[in-house]
């Protein structure tokens, strides 16, 4: 099933900072397959934060600047510090960028509430616009649809 | 706590430590390698902890907080540059953040990994420190007998608590 526009506004809301939306928005989310649908599009957000972070030009960031990253974010947020498990993080970017693989040791939850982090964390440091959001989340869509067809 | 039998700090373990601090890890290898890797008694292991323990404190203290030891791990792992993932940052953290005694943290060693990850970023982290502190002959020998002192007088680390031990 095709992204639904509530799934859209339940992300857009988290990442315009609008958490008391985002969360009665995700509330509403009951069936197991719009949860699934919501995590392929924030999976399919992550991958795209991700590459538009680390690719500048066709050239990959190299393994120092997603330490940097990782490391600049949890000494600069200190929820994020304890919430965020630095040895994850890194190989979920990495991963992202086609550069490691993950360890079979790091369970789905673990992922998912790591690849939320670091999409709030990717996405307030891009700053994006109004305008400039919606052609993000216009890409993570289609970029889920293909996945969850 | 008095140390194990199983865990003592002999003259052995000292001049070992002694060598990786002063000659380094492949000097170390050569001579003890074989050595500390087949003795049941793991009293090195133990000297290991409790030297790193020293050099945390002579860098940390009086006070530090938890976004200095996220960078101190980063800037290091940055500094190992292609060999950075031989250093694992969340047991590197924990173990600092373990050693120094911080209230908020509530991981314990060995940090759901294995020993070798573990004794891995122990010396990565000793020697690390050792250099910074660029140690004269004589006081890198009072910073090993320390160390050696405290680790014969408070003995075994257990995993639940060591910092009463």
């Amino acid at each position: 099933m095709p992204i639904t526009d509530h799934q859209l506004a339940t992300l857009r809301a988290q990442l315009a900072g609008q958490m008391d939306e985002h969360e009665r928005l995700l509330d509403q989310l009951e069936t197991e397959e719009s949860q699934a649908g919501y995590i392929a599009l924030v999976t399919a957000a992550f991958f795209e934060a991700v590459d538009r972070k680390f690719i500048i030009n066709d050239k990959v960031a190299d393994d120092a600047e997603v330490i940097e990253f990782i490391a600049y974010q949890r000494s600069a947020h200190p929820v994020a510090a304890e919430q965020m498990d630095p040895t994850v993080a890194e190989q979920v970017v990495l991963h992202a960028l086609d550069k490691g693989p993950i360890s079979e040791d790091i369970d789905g939850e673990t992922l998912l509430g790591t690849k939320i982090l670091l999409l709030a964390a990717l996405m307030a440091e891009a700053d994006l616009g109004e305008s400039e959001l919606d052609i993000f989340l216009a890409k993570a869509r289609a970029e889920a649809d293909e996945h969850v067809g | 706590m008095t140390a194990s039998p199983l865990s003592h700090v002999t003259d052995m373990h000292v001049a070992a430590l002694r060598t990786i601090l002063a000659e380094g890890p492949e000097e170390w290898i050569e001579q003890y390698g074989e050595k500390i890797g087949s003795e049941v008694n793991t009293g090195y292991s133990l000297l290991v902890y409790y030297a790193l323990g020293e050099a945390l404190r002579r860098k940390f203290s009086p006070t530090y907080t938890t976004p200095q030891v996220i960078r101190f791990v980063a800037d290091l792992r940055l500094d190992l540059e292609e060999y950075a993932h031989e250093l694992d940052p969340r047991v590197a953290e924990g173990l600092i953040r373990y050693s120094l005694g911080d209230e908020a943290f509530s991981g314990r060693p060995p940090f759901g990994v294995d020993e070798v990850t573990m004794a891995r970023a122990q010396i990565l982290l000793l020697l690390i420190l050792v250099l910074e502190e660029d140690f004269d002959e004589a006081e890198l020998e009072k910073f090993i007998q320390n160390s050696a002192a405290l680790a014969r007088e408070r003995g075994v680390v257990r995993q639940d608590d060591s910092r009463n031990a």
